[in-house]
């Protein structure tokens, strides 16, 4: 277990405005961790910590207190080259195409690298290769960003993480705000990425609907704390912290325990669509 | 009512760059109606809806609100007060540091008399179930706390319309449930009328009229399930189905025979539970 273990986190605490009265406690004695080539996806209300929890995945935010190791690199040390760090983990915040920037979508992919002080011929492939991980034709490459729809300016940001060949992608909300055929297409790439570039994907989420389709692990978060952790059935099957994290179930799931309470013999501890339906039909068989 | 005749707009007009967000696009709004505006990113949504608030205006065609015309300047102050808008992110709209000096910040623009201002704080905390936090620090609230905050500064305009675009989308599903509880109430108890541009087709059952924008153009007026009916229809304009559509949808593929269309869930399983009482099973 440990060996495939990609970030590692263990009693991690972190606190805002430490020592003011505005003082805020935002992580407590956290354990997460998400093994190498896995989806996992973190849920929890608003203002439950699961950004500050990423932000520490990439170094944004340094452990105060517990520890954090990602792909063998230990947070905890001063000196740790944050180069490094940013090379492996791949961070994109909510609404990323806020930060679009440049004047044509090859020059905004390009940034990182050439940050990196990666060769201009390097940088060159390496944006034609994100473009096509993200979906977005070659032809767009001397375009305005800002000319883009919404969908594509989002694309566009994440192409130019993938730029840095990252090991993991942590996306806070990728979803958030797209239209539904946008979003479906946008979770088929995630889906991609991490099936076929074997990239580890961490997945922060307001939709438990979209989460159980595509995270083998899920995370729940509430008060700044880690309160469950496992496949969709451990998770939601624990109406405690169901309720205490205020969390909906699945809306299929939902079906199944009212089919259940008409007095259906059903089970409802279904999580996707496929298997719920499964279930449904195969009472008329 | 809300007349939006043959409205066109353009950014970046006569210039290489020019974008015709919105085209020939007509419709009217009722008093106390609750209408959900779709539309995939980029299809002019937000351009319309801030058209109905004077804060954009017509290039051609014309927009009257309760019989004033929006590119008359005498009219848009008159016109943003029927009008409320509220935007996506509560953050971006909250200015003052307590609960109470935020919804007052309107009406004190209005030159409200004080003792009016009180008594309207007291009646918007109350429509969105807030009055607990009068005293309370904005950024200290939830997303779906702030949110109704902001719907309540609106409100204390006393506006006959309220537009919100996209409110929810940043919001948790229990901050998503306060908000669309609180607009429920508002169209269905005090009456006024409810524009919701959301990107969430469970939210848009809430409404009794959907309103589709597909690339500026105005391509769907009408009723929830006449739309969410055609699977083939919702995707060529980047919508998709709710929850319940999908599951439905599976289970006909999978030859469960439950007919029509059931936005809600709970009528989902009633249907499902009575076609197993009767004897569909084995």
């Amino acid at each position: 277990m440990i060996e495939s273990s990609f970030i590692d986190v263990s009693s991690l605490s972190y606190t805002y405005m430490k020592g003011t009265p505005y003082e805020t406690k935002a992580l407590n004695r956290v354990d997460f961790t998400a093994n190498k080539g896995e989806i996992v996806g973190i849920i929890g209300p608003t203002g439950c910590g699961k950004s500050t929890l990423i932000q520490h995945f990439n170094g944004l935010l340094r452990p105060e207190s517990g520890k954090v190791i990602v792909d063998g690199l230990d947070l905890n040390v001063s000196e740790v080259n944050l180069r490094d760090l940013r090379k492996k983990v791949g961070l994109v915040f909510q609404y990323p195409e806020y930060q679009l920037f440049e004047e044509t979508v090859a020059a905004d992919i390009a940034f990182g690298p050439r940050q990196i002080g990666f060769a201009e011929d390097e940088i060159g492939i390496r944006v034609k290769e994100s473009m096509s991980l993200m979906g977005l034709d070659p032809s767009m490459a001397d375009r305005s960003p800002f000319s883009l729809s919404g969908g594509e300016m989002r694309r566009v940001a994440i192409a130019g993480v993938l730029a840095m060949k990252p090991k993991a992608l942590v996306l806070d909300e990728p979803v958030a705000g797209l239209d539904p055929l946008t979003r479906k297409k946008m979770l088929d790439m995630i889906v991609n990425l991490n099936r076929k570039e074997k990239i580890t994907v961490i997945l922060v989420s307001h939709s438990m609907d979209e989460i159980v389709e595509i995270a083998s692990k899920i995370v729940v978060m509430n008060e700044g704390m880690v309160i469950a952790s496992g496949n969709a059935g451990e998770v939601f099957s624990n109406s405690k912290v169901i309720d205490s994290a205020r969390l909906l179930l699945p809306q299929c799931t939902e079906l199944m325990v009212r089919l259940s309470e008409l007095g259906l013999p059903v089970r409802h501890d279904l999580y996707t669509i496929e298997a719920c339906t499964d279930e449904i039909s195969s009472l008329f068989k | 009512m809300i007349e939006v005749k043959n409205v066109t707009h353009w950014y970046a007009r006569n210039t290489p760059e020019e974008v015709k967000a919105v085209s020939g696009v007509s419709f009217n709004i009722e008093p106390g109606e609750f209408v959900a505006m779709l539309g995939h990113n980029g299809s002019g949504k937000s351009t319309l809806s801030r058209m109905l608030n004077a804060l954009i205006f017509p290039h051609e065609g014309t927009i009257k609100i309760d019989g004033l015309d929006s590119c008359d300047e005498a009219n848009i102050y008159d016109i943003r007060s029927k009008v409320g808008m509220v935007f996506q992110n509560p953050d971006s709209q909250i200015v003052c540091s307590t609960v109470e000096e935020e919804i007052a910040f309107g009406p004190g623009n209005l030159g409200i008399s004080r003792e009016e201002i009180y008594k309207r704080i007291d009646e918007v905390l109350k429509m969105v179930n807030m009055e607990k936090f009068r005293a309370s620090v904005p950024s200290k609230l939830s997303g779906g706390q702030k949110q109704k905050i902001a719907i309540a500064s609106v409100l204390a305009m006393k506006p006959a319309y309220i537009i919100l675009d996209e409110p929810t989308s940043m919001l948790d599903p229990y901050g998503r449930r306060q908000v669309l509880d609180a607009l429920s109430f508002l169209n269905k108890s005090i009456g006024i009328a409810v524009i919701l541009v959301t990107q969430h087709m469970q939210e848009a059952f809430e409404a009794g009229r959907i309103i589709v924008m597909h690339r500026g153009k105005l391509v769907y007026d009408g009723a929830p399930e006449k739309l969410f009916s055609d699977g083939k229809k919702l995707e060529s304009l980047s919508l998709g189905m709710p929850a319940s559509g999908l599951i439905s949808e599976s289970l006909r593929r999978k030859g469960v025979k439950i007919g029509g269309l059931y936005p809600k869930l709970e009528k989902l399983a009633e249907k499902i539970a009575d076609l197993y009482n009767k004897g569909g099973a084995k």
